[in-house]
């Protein structure tokens, strides 16, 4: 068992914020004001929000839904422009039993300095509901955890993923739930994963999504290399997509996969699942925490700034000089396999300690540094 | 699970493979111990490399798939010889080429 905050809908959190909720790029500004004046308050605001066409549409809204429902939200503020998105965001949200209100341009007559009047003592009531929830025993199997590598060297698949890997066996063991996601990062190594389907549909579905990647690649005319493996990949030593992912796939641990869900799909049933979403860390760290999970892992060879806004994200590098440059940045040091001959074992069982102490309110330099954002996903341009 | 050892230089890391990681900075001209699933090997590094890069195991001819993971990671554009460097300026994808290649199968 672990301290965390209960929530209506059975889930629970592991921080309790007031969350501000920009659900159109028109208000973005005044969604940070609000939060800006609320004290620990936090701001997810999207920048896009009009002439958007499905599937685009429905995918930007069921993230911001899934963002609103994020169990890490004590209570959430949503500021939208138009009364029916607005109204229908929040409605959705609210249905899982969390405390939401709404403020919109509509409502004060498109004057932001009222919208941010009328927010601002809104959300203010909304922070005090949520202080009144404690922390309380709540089992490990609860968790959801978002697994992500980004600026990945050698080392990552070397070290920090087969610790995450390790990590992430016990957390499934423990009956918890994983999801990689990072489509085009299985490319070359899908037949792995796929081996791996608890049911064949999922081997097939997997593979399929990654054709789909390949497919898309293939369209914009352009070899993947340079893309994925990127620079910072290429400079680390990794040549092929083939080799990035075969190294990459490893921080999934070795459970069978469950299931494949949809950016901002809640996993219906504990185990580890594969997301079928883009690459990008903030694209899809973001499909993470909008599908609920309340903690990422995120390994990185010579270091990478981004973290959720929502779920505390535990920095994981073996790169000795990047453990050294970046000590105040770096939240799990790695490097001891390469350096101190420390059992890739020992460094998992330690790691998922780690996640544990996170889980109860140690802090993330991510967390520390305010470094959080969150960052719907785009399919394609607007209209 | 890989094991890493700290005695070695550059490690293999399945049977299959074509070639070893290095574990720390190598120089040119430095004999480095590779150890791992295939067992030890001293290469002679032909140029200077960062951690984590790799360097063939063997002689690989132009065209040969290279393993690493006992997986395939890429096609040869060049002869290589043992101990050289092996990356993006001698090896290319066998994917995302244009979506003519097949997926390995399950």
């Amino acid at each position: 068992m672990i301290q965390g905050y209960r929530r209506p809908d059975g889930s629970f959190g592991i921080r309790n914020h007031l969350l501000v909720l920009g659900i159109n790029g028109l208000a973005l500004r005044a969604a940070e004001k609000i939060a800006r004046g609320i004290a620990g308050a936090v701001c997810v605001a999207t920048v896009s929000g009009r002439g958007q066409v499905e599937p685009d549409l429905g995918l930007h809204l069921d993230q911001l839904v899934g963002l609103g429902c994020n169990p890490n939200a004590g209570a959430v503020l949503v500021v939208g422009v138009d009364d029916e998105t607005t109204q229908g965001v929040s409605a959705r949200i609210a249905a899982t039993g969390m405390p939401v209100q709404a403020v919109s341009f509509a409502e004060a007559h498109e004057d932001v300095l009222a919208v941010v009047d009328l927010g601002t003592r809104r959300a203010a009531a909304l922070a005090r509901l949520a202080s009144r929830v404690r922390r309380e025993s709540v089992p490990v199997a609860g968790l959801t955890v978002g697994i992500e590598c980004g600026h990945s060297d050698a080392t990552s698949g070397l070290v920090s993923n087969p610790v995450v890997g390790g990590a992430i066996d016990a957390l499934v063991d423990h009956g918890g739930t994983a999801i990689i996601g990072e489509t085009v990062e299985w490319l070359g190594a899908e037949h792995l994963l796929a081996r791996r389907a608890r049911i064949p549909q999922v081997g097939d579905a997997i593979v399929a999504a990654v054709r789909e990647r390949e497919r898309m690649a293939a369209a914009s005319g352009r070899s993947l290399t340079g893309n994925n493996p990127g620079e910072e990949n290429i400079r680390g030593g990794l040549s092929t997509i083939e080799e990035k992912s075969l190294g990459a796939i490893v921080k999934s641990g070795t459970r069978p996969v469950d299931g494949v869900l949809q950016v901002a799909e809640r996993p219906q049933r504990p185990g580890l699942y594969v997301m079928d979403g883009p690459a990008f860390s903030p694209d899809s760290i973001t499909g993470f925490a909008a599908s609920g999970a309340q903690v990422v892992v995120f390994t990185t060879g010579p270091g990478n700034s981004y973290a959720s806004a929502l779920a505390p994200t535990v920095k994981v590098s073996a790169q000795p000089d990047a453990v050294r440059r970046l000590a105040e940045q770096i939240d799990f040091d790695a490097s001891a396999a390469l350096t101190g001959g420390q059992p890739i074992a020992a460094l998992a069982e330690r790691l998922f300690e780690t996640i544990l102490d996170v889980a109860e309110g140690t802090l993330t330099f991510g967390e520390i540094l305010g470094e959080g954002l969150e960052v719907p996903t785009r399919i394609r341009g607007s209209l | 699970m890989t094991i890493v050892p700290t005695s070695a230089d550059a490690l293999v890391l399945h049977a299959d493979d074509d070639v070893a990681v290095l574990l720390r900075p190598v120089a040119a001209g430095e004999a480095v111990v590779a150890s791992g699933a295939a067992g030890p090997a001293t290469l002679r590094i032909a140029a200077s490399l960062p951690l984590g890069h790799k360097i063939a195991l063997r002689p690989l001819a132009a065209g040969s798939t290279v393993r690493k993971y006992g997986e395939a990671i890429g096609r040869l554009t060049a002869d290589v010889a043992p101990g050289e460097h092996v990356h993006v300026h001698n090896l290319e994808s066998l994917r995302a080429t244009g979506g003519d290649a097949a997926p390995p199968q399950p």
